[in-house]
């Protein structure tokens, strides 16, 4: 059983108004098959069932408003082909899970593959968990569980930074952080580190967790994290351990992106090189545009709009590099689905933007952080990750210099954009100092050679150099 | 890539209608691509679903005898009129799986407001009112529907050079009391459809932050060749 609720058509839509049913009690409805129209002020839609089955009861009448998540019918699936354990809990999380909750069902188990599917990755270094903590303190003990090896250890204050998510689960769990070990990025505790804990220690974690977060049953944290095997014997017991050295088993995604780099490796006949440009420019429009862009859009201006504006461009004129080796043909793209790699606290994913090429600056902005954002949530849909003609990846952030990246198959480069920092450059015979970055791009030579990559990496630097961005800003 | 259909003449309401839906169609199928249709139309009353019989003052007859027509049609809202000298914008966009309809038409009227201060005209939103104004009159009308809660259809109605009398026979968008206005009245000089289509479409580009471009590729030029007879 289904319950089908009114959608939220936008953040500060509350209620909607039932214009029309378009399937009547009894009837049959197909998943995805317009089965009301809805009114919010000025907006009508249809709305298509999240499920596929009978429609039992319609619970709200025509011309009746009701706020935003009431339930409006009720759809009995045929031959409850996905009842079972999953079910009961399932209703309540399409309530949190998403607020278009007539799309939540397609989306929600679109998420469960998403960070799964082939996380194309970069060279993009987040840090390891696996090497960040071989530097904590010895273990003393072993945790029962098969999943975390690590005692509690004595946890620094870079571990200290914890998610409202993780807070609230620790807090309805009864959950002692300081004994729970993390795995995230600098050994933060994520919110399978609680989950995984409390499981370990015999909780019925789903029940409580399904009214918060994703369930275990459906979400895609899970299908990535490291597999809490509650209640069973550790089978390769970590016994020999010792001497600083600890065994942690590979998860789903880092098997991923371990298979997916090294096929990339024993494919393409991977060449570099990389230009120094000048950000001057993109650096004092940024400055200058900063305050007044986050009140208007929601979300901060970085390098990387600009970076992937400038690259698009690039692509369009050198589209060898927007290639694809397809055995004895080269597929050649006129159009350009930038791949842009994000690292979240289990790894790293490259959601891809399509059809940056008729985009401005601003779009790729809104673009770029709708999908880095729910990348990080956990929320992309599977052919979000799809697609991409090519691929940035911005080591920057974490401090990185300069990078070599892999080339995320079957594409033809990878660009890599690292720090931007102020350097003291030579212009016109004098000595400045100016914002610059090192800008490299990791090519296969069985596609292209040198003298267009370096072309290619001249266009980028060119366009990010004279090009005059702030008219696409509108501020 | 992003299109600009820009028909010439006045096209007939149903046509138009007929095509941008199955325009939407084709955008839900990933045949066809996000679309800006700017066009004007002959003088057409429409009603959308929220129509209320006191909002038509004029009896169906009158409205005939005038050279106009009555439609009764899908989008949101209540009465509008189209017609001659009114920039009508259709945006024909995939709002993806989580649309946010309210942020679309704060961002339809976005455009028309910077476009309108592009030839010195000012204009706001309403608190209460989805629409861009100018003072207590109404100067363009917004009234959108979403196919299957993702691809936009209608959108908004910009008054350059309307015959303002028009509206006399209805009450615009239910809303009795409230006037209508034109940018060319507001301006005291002639504003016309032809000046303000490249700044719409510039704005347009900005707002949503994509490129336009110009061609006839995802409409089938044939249902708008025949433009109907301008009235009056």
């Amino acid at each position: 059983m289904t319950a089908v609720k009114m959608p939220q058509l936008g953040e500060t839509v509350i209620e909607g108004t039932i214009l029309k049913w378009l399937k009547q009690e009894g009837d049959q409805v197909a998943l995805d098959e317009p089965l009301f129209e809805i009114s919010t002020d000025k907006v009508d839609t249809e709305v298509p069932s999240s499920a596929a089955g009978t429609l039992t009861k319609i619970l709200v009448a025509e011309g009746e408003t009701v706020a935003v998540g009431t339930e409006l019918a009720e759809i009995s699936e045929a031959g409850a082909e996905t009842g079972g354990a999953g079910a009961p809990g399932a209703p309540a999380q399409l309530a949190t899970d998403d607020s278009a909750n007539a799309q939540a069902s397609s989306t929600t188990s679109g998420g469960a593959d998403a960070p799964s599917a082939p996380a194309s990755p970069s060279a993009a270094p987040p840090a390891q968990p696996a090497v960040a903590r071989t530097e904590e303190p010895v273990p003393s003990q072993m945790a029962g569980s098969t999943q975390t090896v690590e005692p509690p250890p004595d946890r620094g204050e870079r571990s200290q930074i914890l998610s409202p998510l993780v807070r609230k689960l620790a807090t309805e769990h009864g959950v002692d952080l300081g004994q729970v070990a993390g795995t995230g990025t600098g050994g933060r505790i994520t919110k399978n580190d609680v989950l995984g804990f409390v499981a370990s220690r015999g909780d019925s974690v789903p029940a409580a967790a399904g009214a918060t977060a994703p369930a275990p049953v459906t979400a895609p944290a899970p299908a990535v994290a490291p597999q809490p095997t509650p209640a069973v014997a550790p089978q390769s017991a970590p016994a020999a351990v010792g001497g600083g050295e600890e065994i942690v088993p590979v998860s789903h995604i880092r098997k991923q992106i371990a298979q997916h780099m090294k096929a990339s490796l024993e494919v393409s006949a991977r060449a570099w090189n990389a230009v120094e440009v000048n950000m001057e420019n993109v650096a004092r429009l940024r400055e200058r545009t900063k305050e007044a862009f986050k009140a208007r859009e929601g979300f901060s201006l970085t390098y990387m709009p600009f970076l992937t504006r400038a690259v698009t461009e690039a692509l369009l004129a050198n589209p060898m590099v927007n290639s694809e080796l397809r055995g004895e043909e080269i597929a050649v793209k006129h159009f350009v689905n930038m791949g842009i790699a994000v690292s979240y606290d289990e790894g790293l994913i490259v959601p891809v933007l399509k059809g940056t090429d008729t985009m401005n600056l601003l779009g790729i902005a809104r673009g770029i952080n709708d999908l880095a954002t729910r990348a990080r949530a956990k929320k992309l849909q599977p052919d979000e990750v799809h697609g991409g003609t090519f691929t940035i990846t911005n080591p920057g952030p974490f401090g990185s210099l300069i990078s070599v990246p892999i080339i995320n198959q079957p594409q033809t480069g990878i660009l890599g954009f690292d720090s931007v920092e102020k350097r003291p450059v030579v212009i016109d015979d004098t000595i400045a100092i100016r914002h610059m970055v090192y800008i490299s791009m990791s090519w296969d030579h069985r596609v292209i050679d040198g003298a267009l990559a370096s072309q290619f990496l001249a266009r980028v630097k060119q366009n990010l150099e004279t090009w005059d961005f702030a008219e696409d800003l509108a501020l | 890539m992003a299109r600009l259909i820009r028909p010439e003449g006045l096209v007939e309401y149903d046509s138009a209608n007929t095509e941008m839906h199955a325009l939407a169609e084709r955008r839900l199928a990933g045949e066809a691509e996000d679309t800006l249709i700017l066009l004007e139309h002959p003088p057409v009353f429409t009603a959308g679903r929220r129509w209320k019989r006191d909002h038509i003052v004029w009896t169906e007859e009158r409205i005939a005898a005038a050279g106009a027509e009555l439609r009764f049609i899908d989008r949101g809202g209540s009465l509008t009129f189209h017609g001659p000298g009114q920039l009508v914008g259709y945006p024909v966009v995939d709002l993806g799986p989580r649309p946010d309809a309210m942020r679309f038409v704060r961002d339809l009227e976005e455009v028309v407001i910077r476009a309108s201060a592009d030839v010195g005209v000012e204009l706001h939103r309403s608190d209460v009112q989805t629409g861009v104004w100018a003072g207590p009159s109404k100067v363009c009308a917004i009234g959108v529907r979403l196919m299957r809660m993702r691809i936009s259809l209608h959108g908004f109605a910009l008054n350059c050079t309307t015959d303002l009398s028009w509206y006399d026979a209805i009450v615009p968008c239910g809303l009795a009391g409230e006037g209508v206005a034109s940018l060319s009245q507001l301006a005291e000089r002639e504003i016309t459809v032809e000046e303000m289509v490249p700044l719409v479409a510039r704005r347009f580009e900005e707002v949503f932050g994509r490129r336009l471009e110009v061609g006839q590729r995802d409409w089938p030029v044939p249902a708008l060749a025949i433009p109907a007879a301008p009235a009056g």
